[in-house]
């Protein structure tokens, strides 16, 4: 764990020369250096571009990629399923029609990304509420499982909706490369405060929540009768990962596949115990969203959807570890 | 301590599976559960642990209705051994014991050294120490049904609960996780099990109940439930009930006719 902590710090510290224009190490020693003691007055271009731009598009990225890791983990063994994503209750869904009503009426970007966060966040409340009504104390896990798959078509309809009747000149392609998801867009500092705090109170609840996530995943009997009070933990847990979940896909698009596959790769490599598993994961995956974010930086000089590379760069990544990882894990 | 069941009626979805049912289990007893499929012994342990709303009765400990209980604080009188089951996920078997200590941390507390000394000394206790390191899911039937029971004495609880624990186990393994039973049972611990071996009840000298197709329930001694009218009235066949010795010891035992 303290590996990857130095790994997540060396890529972070590479991924701040990562760029069009070519900073060096000493240079960006220097730049960090001033800015610490409070004397960088001066208006360089090197501090410019990595204090202003490249800082906090690596901190964002690092971030967006813990949250999502954090959030598949602890869904995957609430659960019990190692193929299921944070937005199987229809958050992304969601938080995408809220952000692409909110272009389609030229609202400003602000009000985007507050919309897109409480859309989200209300795709996955009503999840709870179908499956409460629904489900009577009976097997609510799948009722809720499939009530999340019914929102997120719903959803997945509104937004087809909205894109229909959005002009194809103007709003139309606005929406189409928002929900690609982007990092240089919401790269400010502002951005990174608000989801750092979001992180501290979403990642801190799953991480205090580790050890009743390991005994939810032996079931929900099973977990009752450990003292488990399943309810609550189920509450937590959700309203956790969708806080987290809900606050990147406001920032940052949708981007997808990281949340199903740094889980599922950490779990082949620590094994499935929550007390390594969610912090190995939440390192890993900011490590992952880093390395994404630096090719899609040196591939293309000005910017690659991060949801599309996130696949091309996850799915071989995968394969390989599901080659060489413990198989007895699986 | 004594776990009582007054009167309890259970089911599901309003549809009464098991009605006016009761039993007292005192700390150190062991308590066998009997009767045919669909009779409703699942059902009554669900209830009885809280995991099904009961349809009526009363469920007590040393006399204090269960209902006010927490999980948690319920969690630390009884334990439930529940049937060796595959989980999706690849636990060490220390992992797996630990787990019994949750009932007895804050709810956002993480298993300390203490707790890790008590599941290795819960799996010492059962003899299994050496599957500590192991992973749960590559356990055989009879290891994980241990690491199991093992699980449920690191909860250090006062009532075990064993759902038809030797269910899919071999010859061996099935004496095995009896004898541990009656060891726990020795050590002051009550003890309710569900069975389909009617012999078990000979086996742990225990008390019993043996539900009837009709609904009835036959209660008391292992001689006493096990007679071969109350067998035919239960699993509609016959059972010869024979005596033999062992090391100049009597052994009673049962066996249905097979023709």
């Amino acid at each position: 764990m303290a590996g990857l902590a130095v790994a997540l710090a060396a890529l972070a510290a590479v991924s701040l020369t990562v760029g069009t224009y070519d900073v060096s190490l000493p240079e960006i020693g220097r730049v960090l250096w001033d800015w610490l003691t409070g004397s960088s007055t001066a208006h360089d271009k090197a501090t410019v571009v990595l204090l202003t731009i490249r800082a906090p598009r690596i901190l964002l990225a690092a971030l967006v990629g813990a949250a999502l890791a954090a959030s598949g983990a602890a869904y995957q063994g609430m659960f019990r399923n190692p193929m299921v994503s944070p937005d199987i209750l229809g958050v992304s869904n969601g938080a995408a029609v809220g952000a692409a009503l909110a272009l389609l009426l030229g609202l400003p970007s602000l009000v985007v990304h507050g919309l897109s966060f409480v859309c989200g966040l209300g795709a996955v409340l009503l999840v709870m509420a179908v499956a409460r009504a629904v489900g009577k104390g009976g097997n609510t896990l799948t009722v809720m499982i499939l009530a999340g798959v019914v929102m997120s078509s719903t959803f997945s309809a509104l937004l087809s909706l909205v894109k229909y009747v959005a002009d194809p000149d103007d709003a139309l392609p606005q929406i189409t490369y928002w929900l690609m998801g982007s990092f240089a867009r919401s790269g400010n500092d502002a951005n990174v405060l608000v989801l750092a705090a979001i992180f501290v109170v979403g990642g801190g609840a799953l991480l205090l929540m580790r050890w009743r996530i390991n005994a939810l995943s032996f079931g929900e009997e099973e977990a009752r009768t450990l003292g488990v009070d399943v309810k609550r933990t189920r509450t937590v847990v959700i309203l956790a990962a969708t806080l987290l979940t809900s606050a990147t896909v406001c920032l940052c698009g949708t981007i997808g596949w990281v949340g199903l596959i740094i889980p599922h790769i950490v779990r082949l490599v620590v094994g499935p115990n929550y007390r390594a598993l969610l912090p190995v994961s939440l390192l890993g995956g900011a490590c992952f969203m880093l390395l994404v974010d630096d090719v899609a930086r040196i591939i293309v000089p000005g910017e690659l959807p991060v949801g599309v590379l996130t696949a091309l760069i996850g799915a071989p990544l995968f394969i390989y570890m599901l080659v060489k990882g413990r198989k007895e894990w699986l | 301590m004594t776990l009582e069941v007054r009167d309890l009626a259970c089911g599901y979805g309003g549809r009464r599976v098991v009605e006016g049912f009761s039993m007292r289990v005192e700390a150190g007893d062991i308590h066998c559960l009997l009767g045919p499929n669909g009779v409703g012994k699942t059902t009554l342990f669900k209830s009885v642990l809280g995991l099904l709303p009961r349809l009526g009765g009363n469920v007590l400990l040393d006399g204090r209705e269960v209902d006010g209980l927490s999980a948690r604080e319920f969690a630390r009188a009884v334990a439930y051994v529940p049937q060796a089951h595959t989980p999706p996920f690849a636990f060490n078997v220390r992992d797996v014991v630990v787990m019994g200590r949750l009932a007895h941390l804050g709810p956002f507390a993480a298993p300390g050294r203490a707790d890790y000394e008590a599941a290795d000394h819960a799996l010492a206790q059962l003899g299994i120490g050496r599957l500590a390191d192991r992973v749960y899911t590559e356990l055989s039937g009879g290891e994980r049904q241990m690491a199991l029971i093992a699980r449920a004495v690191a909860q250090s609880p006062r009532f075990l609960m064993m759902d038809e624990p030797t269910a899919n186990l071999d010859f061996g393994n099935q004496a095995e996780v009896l004898e541990a039973a009656k060891r726990l049972a020795a050590g002051g611990m009550g003890v309710v099990m569900t069975t389909h071996v009617p012999d078990h009840l000979f086996q742990c000298e225990a008390e019993g109940t043996l539900m009837l197709r009709d609904g009835r329930y036959v209660k008391g001694g292992a001689d006493a439930v096990l007679t071969p009218e109350n067998l035919r009235d239960a699993y509609g066949i016959e059972v010869m009930v024979l005596d033999a010795s062992w090391r100049g010891r009597g052994v009673r035992f049962c066996r249905p006719v097979v023709v």
